[in-house]
């Protein structure tokens, strides 16, 4: 289990059930993904690297990025997929309800750093066809599984 | 009816972090058949690999491109014919040194005593280079993302019993062992709900010959 | 109340579906239909709380549990997120379907009964070892282990993965130990009680 703290409030999440989720369609989604010019969640927008006070809600922005825009666009594929892409929409969602949570005990402060940096990342997902874009982008979770497991 | 293709199984085989990019030729492949390989960062362009262009080989060794294990990157690889033609490209899944490389067996020393046995384990080392431009071991690199373990299964062949001891450093004891005996089993390296490959050891303990004194 | 039907009408929905869930293991279960002619085929589909919030209340199959004549299939694979989940069961007999019947009640994993684990504790010589049985990736172990007339001093180890006989302590010659274990699974933050307790006497 992976915590994260935001001020008083702290977030767990299963890594363990996301990474296998994920690890199972990785190379399948991966290699759906032609455009591998275009990285959407680049390094210079990373969760580690933003201001304290601005995590939380970049986080949650990520988050809900996921949950509206990538996992439903991403259902179609084999009931082998569907069922992996189900674990991991739902672990997201159960991340997401805590964080919802946290808002009540903490605030989770939406500083411009935050937003700039979501902003970047859908702006790069909005030029782009809509299903290509949420495949690279769940294509991509391990990138962001990387910021979470590097965020302190 | 429709050819065999000129390349297949474009992958990169990486252990500890040395990374090549290997391929095979089709069944029908002739043999002047030339190669070229280009690789790339996860999101940007490609590039070519300059020692890796009209080459006869079915591998090409892009470690130092693929340095930054924390990145991500594809390579591909083409076939040319002399006087006939060009495939198209062939790319590899993309490749992530730090889930993807593969950690090697340690190197492992040990110094049996009359009931106990001292290991000193070697972790491998990669072709990275820390500061002062110290060779890094898979240790140095994990050690910043992970806790790192080492396992030691241990089997006793008098008492027929297996168990296993997980251990925080590369030096430590097993004590409490039967004199003059043989214990056998396996050294692993865990990472990042990883294991490494096993190192396989076999050792005896030395004879109890203080009564002889 | 097994449901019998009278040829011709509607093949009736399954009937009695329970969730039976131990130790992170979840089974759907329910009764069975008694009809005359073909054999009858079930099929589950589940849905979690992304797809009733985020997809349109849909709803998916699960392959290993489609067209089976058992009336009872493993979804733990399915259940695999800490959220309510919705499950539904239907019959086939031929080329007729029944409707879905629905469990009664969402179903979330925290509710799963955690039993206290097996254990077999071994002395090697001076070595005090334990073996736990395999429960998965989910479960961890916590070893409790002292020696006897020492109740007071009392040692504890985290076993994550179980499928080896794990080295607890190096004893002193001809002391007794003894041993207990409880699991925890860390996704629903919850342990089970403790195991019975075991003893064993080092060497001399």
């Amino acid at each position: 289990l992976k915590q994260l703290h935001f001020g008083h409030c702290v977030v767990s999440m299963d890594m363990y059930e996301i990474r296998k989720g994920f690890g199972e369609i990785k190379e399948m989604t991966q290699a759906q993904d032609q455009y591998t010019s275009i990285r959407l969640l680049h390094r210079s927008y990373s969760l580690q690297d933003t201001k304290t006070e601005d995590r939380c809600c970049f986080f949650h922005y990520l988050l809900k990025f996921y949950l509206a825009n990538v996992f439903n666009q991403c259902q179609a594929n084999s009931n082998f997929h569907q069922r992996r892409v189900s674990r991991i929409a739902n672990n997201f969602l159960s991340i997401k309800k805590e964080l919802t949570l946290c808002d009540t005990v903490t605030t989770c402060p939406c500083g411009k750093e935050a937003i700039h940096r979501y902003e970047q990342i859908l702006s790069r997902f909005e030029r782009m066809e809509s299903h290509s874009a949420a495949l690279k982008a769940l294509g991509e979770l391990d990138i962001l599984l990387d910021w979470i497991d590097k965020t302190e | 009816a429709e050819r065999s293709p000129l390349i297949q199984q474009v992958t990169f085989q990486s252990i500890n972090f040395e990374n090549i990019l290997t391929w095979e030729h089709g069944k029908e492949t002739s043999p002047s058949t030339i190669y070229d390989v280009q690789y790339k960062t996860y999101g940007a362009t490609w590039q070519n690999k300059s020692e890796c262009q009209n080459i006869t080989q079915l591998f090409c060794n892009l470690t130092r491109e693929t340095e930054n294990y924390t990145e991500r990157y594809y390579a591909r690889v083409r076939a040319i014919v002399p006087n006939c033609c060009v495939s198209n490209w062939i790319v590899t899944p993309r490749f992530y040194p730090k889930e993807d490389t593969v950690v090697g067996d340690p190197e492992v020393k040990y110094i049996p005593s009359i009931r106990s046995i001292k290991f000193i384990i070697q972790p491998p080392y990669t072709p990275l280079r820390g500061e002062a431009n110290r060779t890094l071991t898979v240790e140095d690199i994990f050690r910043g993302h992970d806790v790192i373990r080492y396992q030691i299964i241990i089997f006793c062949q008098k008492t027929l019993q297996k168990w296993k001891k997980t251990e925080k450093n590369k030096e430590f004891e097993i004590s409490e062992l039967d004199p003059d005996t043989e214990y056998n089993g396996t050294i692993h390296i865990k990472y990042l709900e990883k294991i490494s490959k096993p190192h396989l050891f076999r050792v005896r303990t030395l004879p109890d010959n203080r009564w002889l004194t | 109340l097994v449901p019998l039907l009278v040829s011709g009408a509607l093949l009736p929905a399954p009937q009695n579906i329970t969730i039976l869930s131990t130790n992170m293991k979840h089974f759907l279960v329910w009764s069975p239909l008694t009809v005359p002619g073909e054999a009858v085929k079930y099929s589950i589909e589940f849905q979690g709380e992304y797809e009733r919030d985020y997809a349109n209340d849909s709803w998916i199959p699960i392959g290993e549990c489609t067209d089976i004549s058992a009336t009872q299939c493993d979804i733990t694979e399915d259940i695999s997120a800490t959220v309510p989940y919705n499950l539904r069961v239907r019959a086939a007999q031929g080329t007729e379907v029944s409707r879905w019947a629905t469990l009664n009640g969402l179903f979330n994993r925290v509710t799963t009964s955690l039993i206290p684990p097996m254990l077999t504790v071994m002395a090697d010589g001076y070595h005090l070892l334990v073996e736990l049985e395999h429960l998965g990736p989910a479960f961890e172990f916590l070893v409790l282990y002292w020696r006897k007339g020492q109740e007071n001093q009392v040692y504890e180890k985290v076993v994550r993965d179980s499928n080896t006989t794990v080295h607890l302590e190096t004893m002193e010659a001809g002391a007794e130990y003894c041993v207990k274990a409880q699991t925890y699974v860390e996704a629903i933050n919850r342990s089970s009680n403790f195991s019975q307790v075991q003893c064993v006497k080092a060497a001399d």
